[in-house]
């Protein structure tokens, strides 16, 4: 396996209600608020990266509650036999990373793992796997928690097969790395 | 890859085991009207669902599924497995575990498998993919020696709230599934589940076992256009094929089975055929074609995982079992299928099996018997 390089990066707001992504605005506007926060913080962290491939660009998403919002409406209309299909097709956790895909435009593999932080190493390993799958690979990986009273705090990496001058990272990286900044976000989950 | 399917197992409609694969080779249908599950909801509704049998309402459907795999599928040799991953869409819509598989899977093993369930993690969910995306992140672990034994375990339900949002999508066929047909008019949801081990080559002498199903490969695509609709050109689906074919370094004339997609969604079988067509080229004319769906359903989450099992256990019989609801093969369709309840032999041992989900997720993995 090749040497990775990595970008970090962390986007927080204190607000369940969040602005619609400009790479959002001609495709669709109709994403849960978890979706939005993933799709702002894979913006911000590919932003000025001029030689991504995004064929190759595989994203993964870590998160624990899924679309709550939009699940919330759609059983609410159920109580009464009223389909919400706009809400339910927008409400699998698989439109965290479906969504961050739209807004890239990207073509790698793309999935959401429901789960806590034990699972976050595993989803390293398999990011770390993709992103050397082929020359042009990387895959952004990003975990998403909900803060206990409002908004959402993410932390996310660009991980990519180390090239000499490339845009994508900060220099050689490792597992343990990655997984100390990525566990921020399940602790500011716990602790704030 | 250094990655062997072992144990695989299905909870269908149709049964489980050797029951449901014995059915699926009759040519049996093990579909539903609705109007005779969900009386109260879809009183004059013919439109036919695969649900499991003697499920409880207003419990958890997701929970007494699980709770029937756990007697049926589950072998005792996963106490051996090290991790233990979930594979589901949204399981309930209402109810205590309500869009939260992951809360319903972590309750099953704890109150029921408490052996198992320390190693439980994660629910891989990308929507119709789920399976299939499951299993390729176990084959990646086990490949990379990260574990040597991994168990999968995925399961989604169709409850009446989720058939009211399908019915309103359009999705739901107001007949029932019948794929690559010219009177196609969308699939059959149902639900169910399946269970598999997947081990590196340690892991299998650990279990004092010789061999499995090799998973040889497998690749993603997301095609990044639309919520719900599928990429008209079939180029990004096929893009996932194609990787699968580069991961496992084998060519398309290798394939002698693939097990399709094959929902019975227009959009669906026109944009599959068309992406087999671009990924395999003229060598898709010698490849045998079915679908699962018009004889079990669409199990949603676990249908990526229930057909890798099917495509399997095709493959170690060398018989793939016809596509059920399919009688006139649509002309816009140029691929050969394989017509209703009529077997065919299957003469080469590597099998292919895709899946197709809501957000554009294209999945493909090829096992070899």
């Amino acid at each position: 396996m090749n040497s990775i390089a990595c970008k970090y990066d962390t986007y927080s707001i204190d607000e369940n209600k969040l602005p619609i992504p400009e790479q959002l605005k001609n495709k669709d506007v109709r994403a849960d608020p978890a979706a939005l926060a993933a799709v702002w913080s894979a913006t911000k962290i590919v932003n000025g990266i001029s030689d991504l491939d995004l064929a190759s660009l595989h994203i993964i998403i870590l998160n624990r509650e899924g679309c709550k919002s939009h699940i919330g409406r759609v059983s609410s209309n159920i109580v009464d036999r009223i389909p919400a299909q706009g809400y339910f097709v927008r409400s699998g956790p698989q439109t965290l990373a479906t969504y961050t895909a739209l807004a890239l435009g990207s073509h790698g593999g793309t999935f959401t793992i429901v789960g806590e932080q034990a699972v976050l190493d595993d989803a390293i390993s398999t990011a770390i796997f993709l992103s050397n799958s082929t020359p042009d690979s990387s895959a952004l990986l990003t975990v998403i928690a909900k803060k206990p009273i409002a908004g959402y705090l993410t932390k996310t990496v660009l991980i990519s097969q180390c090239v000499k001058n490339s845009e994508h990272g900060d220099g050689l990286s490792s597992q343990e790395k990655i997984y100390s900044h990525l566990s921020e976000a399940f602790g500011a989950e716990i602790n704030i | 890859m250094d990655a062997f399917i072992i144990y695989p197992n299905a909870l269908t409609c149709l049964g489980s085991g050797e029951e449901l694969w014995c059915r699926l080779i009759k040519g049996n249908c093990g579909l539903t009207a609705v109007s005779e599950v969900y009386p109260e909801w879809f009183p004059d509704y013919n439109s036919k669902i695969g649900v499991i049998n003697s499920l409880t309402p207003n419990k958890s459907r997701l929970l007494q599924i699980l709770v029937q795999m756990g007697d049926t599928i589950i072998p005792p040799e996963a106490i051996n497995c090290e991790l233990i991953i979930g594979a589901s869409s949204l399981g309930d819509l209402d109810g205590e575990f309500c869009g939260d598989p992951f809360g319903c899977m972590r309750f099953y093993l704890q109150n029921y498998k408490p052996k198992l369930a320390p190693r439980f993690k994660g629910v891989v969910s990308s929507a119709c993919s789920s399976g299939t995306d499951a299993l390729s992140l176990a084959a990646t672990l086990v490949h990379q020696g990260k574990y040597n034994i991994i168990g999968i375990m995925a399961a989604d339900c169709l409850d009446p709230g989720k058939l009211l949002q399908h019915f309103a999508l359009g999705t739901q066929s107001m007949d029932c599934a019948k794929p690559f047909d010219a009177n196609r008019a969308g699939t059959s949801f149902g639900e169910g589940g399946a269970f598999a081990m997947v081990v590196n080559s340690k892991g299998l002498n650990s279990l004092s076992l010789k061999n499995g199903f090799n998973i040889l490969g497998y690749g993603m695509s997301c095609d990044a256009m639309h919520i719900t609709a599928p990429d008209e050109s079939g180029e990004t689906p096929s893009l996932a094929i194609s990787r699968a074919l580069q991961t496992a370094n084998c060519s398309a004339s290798d394939i002698g089975y693939i097990n399709a997609h094959a929902s019975g969604t227009h959009a669906n079988d026109r944009v599959e055929s068309i992406a087999f067509k671009k990924a395999l080229g003229f060598a898709i004319d010698n490849i045998i074609v079915t679908g699962t769906k018009g004889a079990i359903g669409h199990m949603l989450g676990a249908t990526g995982l229930v057909e890798a099992v099917l495509t399997c256990w095709s493959l170690s019989q060398s018989i793939a079992p016809g596509t059920i609801g399919l009688h006139e093969k649509d002309a816009e369709i140029d691929i050969k299928v394989n017509v209703g309840g009529i077997s065919a032999p299957i003469s080469k041992p590597v099998g292919l099996s895709t899946t197709f989900g809501f957000g554009g997720v294209n999945s493909a993995i090829l096992i070899k018997n």
